[in-house]
């Protein structure tokens, strides 16, 4: 008995050391809410000391600096914005994809991890872990794809070595020092220097030098020759002044991440026709004073609380519900003072079929969805970015369709457009680097004015890419193009056939920002917001963007895009132009019929009177 | 779903006993809804031929347009929540809609020109004290019904208070449907003699 008892003690303080070893010096905050100073040695991925005037710089790495001995790396690249997919965060509602874009192949294709339905899986394209840093790196924090070994194919582990990993970047979000320049991260990606661009970006280094450059046999720690008198080797050269004599270096870390953090990645931009940014308000949230991070918050694992109701990690609090109804229906405001909605006059049914966004969010519906552009999709905030509201991707807002829980709510869509064949009786997506010298060879379009829009294609030349891109590779079978929901073959060498298809369905993920005030949202001029005839909600044109120009003037209305019923909502529009005449008859008559049920009373109640003194009398 | 069960459960025993009742009363289906069909035929054509702002034909008219308007409002509102498991949306709600309002004026004509009729204290009238009781209390009820949805359609209240005043409206209603198979069935008993009855009168004048 005695035996067990120690065996027992034994494992209980083996458990508490094991746990009291997980558990880092950052990981949990003591209460003090006033900002821990971040005055650091910096470590490189081998662990090292970085100091500044040492022979051979290397950039310092954020797992050995900030996940060393202070926070969990490996519970923080649990989070959303890390695991990518990869890791055990369900995938919940559809949310915004990458997107593989190339102006002169007219490609647009949605690529997510997360396996979103609608959306590519890089690895049917053959698009690598290497390939989606290099292309998309900039715009992603790091983490899984960026650094998981397992990931990493074969064909590109010399170029890793190379590169090294893109390791998850704790300054992107919580650096706040006015240095840190998310433009130089992207540009550094953009060089497959991946070890380098935190470094590069936080201002502490300047790096000189393309990994890109580099041949796959480059070592960081030997002495390499440069390739070429243009091609200096990745290097690191620090600002002497950002150490102290200790060798340790100032962050400004915070804690609540700003808006402007946010922005870099998630920035979205409405253009009108003529090209000039519309003078957008912020979000009414963000006016009102409030951060991103306090809805979209997170904690040591940093899996975001995305916002929608039926999110398995997320904080149902944390809703637009959650905030302004709250759990006491009878307090006067939400969360933070949210104000309580009235929504007078609105039959309750709107709720069981819109959210909340559909009325509230994104820019107001037109008489078609507006183009815009955002920051991952089209590198907004990035150096020598086309800044014209051609440029492809061709993102369209709002589109109001049925979200994951069945109600509406608008959404951001892209119609994927991609060239496919098939070969070896399997379908494979042709590269736009296979395609483009073939566009380029066949049209004279060479977008002279920078629109960044992708060429026209007329049937003719279509079917000429088609025929060279078949010609050029004889593996190739029934070489197609999808744009606009549509499969575009040739038939008899010189015909253009097109036929609808699951694979160019349109992908659309809800948009939720920016929250217009109350005053401009839907429904504030009355029911014919959205039920007048006309209206956009039901009777916006929505059209399929492509490069086909046969194809281009097919349009459909809102309603009938999201498999509702047109003719049912234009009665029921109509029906709106006698609705004010219907109330106010059965507001007559209501008051009609309670004066002569009070008529009554009254009379029922003098004959009672009458007849009680009559008895008296007798 | 509290509201689908209520209501389903309801009508049934209400439909049910108005049958059983008819049934007990020797009073045959068949003959009833030609009567009904008929004095709806009548009262048309009194209305075509005497004018409509003339009492008689009003009078009548708007008694079984009433009905008939209620009718088509019931089963509008019920076929969703019964057989779908839904609130009512879609055409059916733009049928209800668009009804909803002809049978508030019918109402209005229905209790202008038979209330007084119906007055408790009127000596001369024989009207039975159950069908003047369930012609108040449907007319109390019916103004429950449409000013309830009628203060719902108007940005008067808020959230809270118009699930309140859905709420009103559809409990208000199933009642009213009730009244109306009783009003039906006290009319039914006093308009007709009872089949069985008849036939033993006609048997009796053959002899």
């Amino acid at each position: 008995m005695q035996m067990i008892k120690w065996l027992f003690f034994l494992l209980i303080s083996s458990a508490q050391g094991l746990f009291a070893q997980t558990e880092k010096l950052g990981d949990q905050s003591d209460g003090n809410r006033s900002l821990p100073v971040h005055r650091i040695k910096l470590f490189d991925e081998n662990g090292d000391v970085v100091k500044p005037y040492h022979e051979r710089r290397l950039p310092f790495s954020t797992r050995e600096t900030c996940g060393g001995d202070c926070h969990s790396y490996e519970t923080i690249a649990q989070g959303w914005h890390f695991e990518s997919g990869f890791g055990e965060n369900p995938a919940g509602r559809p949310g915004q994809p990458w997107i593989l874009s190339d102006q002169f192949s007219a490609t647009q294709i949605p690529l997510s991890w997360r396996g979103w339905q609608g959306t590519l899986h890089p690895d049917s394209l053959g698009f690598t872990a290497f390939e989606f840093v290099k292309k998309f790196g900039g715009f992603y924090a790091g983490g899984a794809a960026g650094e998981i070994d397992s990931l990493h194919a074969i064909d590109f582990l010399a170029r890793w070595d190379v590169s090294g990993k893109q390791e998850i970047n704790c300054l992107a979000c919580h650096e706040s020092n006015r240095g840190y320049d998310p433009a130089e991260y992207a540009a550094q990606i953009k060089k497959e220097n991946f070890r380098w661009a935190a470094t590069a970006a936080s201002g502490i280094g300047q790096v000189e030098g393309s990994a890109a450059k580099m041949p796959d046999h480059y070592n960081l720690y030997d002495n390499f020759d440069p390739p070429a008198p243009n091609s200096p080797l990745p290097m690191v050269f620090y600002e002497k002044t950002a150490f102290n004599r200790k060798g340790e270096v100032l962050f400004s870390i915070q804690r609540r991440v700003s808006n402007e953090k946010c922005y870099a990645c998630h920035s979205t931009v409405v253009f009108s026709s003529d090209g000039e940014r519309r003078q957008s308000d912020e979000d009414v949230h963000i006016s009102a004073g409030l951060n991103c991070i306090d809805c979209h918050h997170n904690g040591l694992d940093h899996k975001m609380n995305r916002g929608f109701a039926e999110e398995k990690n997320g904080a149902p609090s944390l809703t637009c519900a959650g905030c302004h109804l709250g759990d006491n229906a009878a307090a006067l405001a939400g969360r933070l003072g949210a104000p309580k909605p009235q929504h007078a006059g609105l039959p309750p049914l709107h709720f069981e079929k819109l959210s909340c966004a559909t009325c509230h969010s994104g820019p107001l519906p037109q008489t078609e969805p507006v183009d815009i552009k955002t920051s991952v999709s089209h590198r907004l905030g990035t150096r020598g970015v086309n800044k014209s509201p051609a440029t492809v991707p061709h993102i369209q807002a709002p589109v109001f369709l049925p979200g994951h829980d069945g109600k509406i709510a608008p959404h951001k869509m892209i119609w994927p457009a991609f060239w496919i064949a098939r070969q070896n009786e399997k379908e494979k997506i042709l590269s736009s680097e296979i395609v483009r010298p073939v566009v380029l060879e066949l049209t004279a379009y060479r977008d002279t004015l920078r629109t960044g829009d992708w060429p026209q294609f007329s049937d003719s030349l279509l079917v000429a890419i088609l025929n060279m891109l078949a010609a050029q590779d004889t593996t190739l079978k029934s070489v197609g193009y999808i744009s606009g929901g549509r499969l575009y073959a040739v038939a008899n060498d010189s015909e253009l056939v097109a036929e609808k298809t699951e694979l160019g369905r349109p992908y659309a993920w809800p948009l939720a920002h920016d929250v217009r005030p109350a005053r401009q949202s839907l429904g504030v001029n009355g029911c014919g917001d959205c039920h007048a005839p006309g209206a956009p909600f039901d009777f916006a044109k929505v059209s399929a963007k492509t490069a086909v120009l046969s194809a281009d003037s097919e349009e459909q209305s809102m309603i009938a895009f999201r498999g509702g019923n047109e003719i049912s909502a234009q009665i029921f529009a109509f029906t709106f132009y006698s609705r004010p005449l219907l109330k106010v008859l059965v507001l007559i008559s209501s008051l009609v019929l309670a004066a002569i049920l009070a008529l009554y009373a009254l009379k029922a109640l003098s004959a009672s009177m009458q007849k009680h003194t009559d008895e008296e009398l007798i | 779903m509290v509201f689908n069960i209520f209501s389903l459960i309801t009508v049934i025993i209400t439909v049910v006993w108005f049958f059983v009742r008819l049934r007990i009363a020797n009073h045959q289906t068949g003959a009833v809804i030609k009567w009904w069909r008929q004095s709806v035929k009548m009262a048309w054509r009194e209305v075509q031929n005497k004018g409509w702002f003339r009492q008689t034909g009003m009078r009548r008219l708007s008694y079984f347009l009433v009905l008939d308007l209620m009718l088509v409002l019931s089963l509008s509102a019920l076929i969703q929540p019964w057989f779908f498991q839904q609130n009512m949306s879609g055409l059916l709600l733009l049928m209800h809609m668009i009804t909803a309002p002809f049978f508030a004026v019918f109402l209005v004509l229905f209790a202008f020109y038979w209330s007084h009729t119906m007055r408790f204290n009127d000596k001369k009238n024989k009207q039975s004290r159950n069908l003047k009781l369930c012609y108040w209390s449907g007319l109390t009820t019916a103004l429950i019904v449409i000013a309830a949805s009628t203060i719902a359609m108007f940005p008067l209240a808020g959230n809270s208070v118009q699930i309140t005043l859905a709420t009103i409206h559809k409990y208000a209603a199933v009642v009213l449907v009730v009244l109306f198979f009783l009003h039906a069935y006290l009319i039914m008993t006093m308009r007709f003699e009872p089949a069985k009855a008849k036939q033993k009168d006609s048997k009796k004048k053959a002899v």
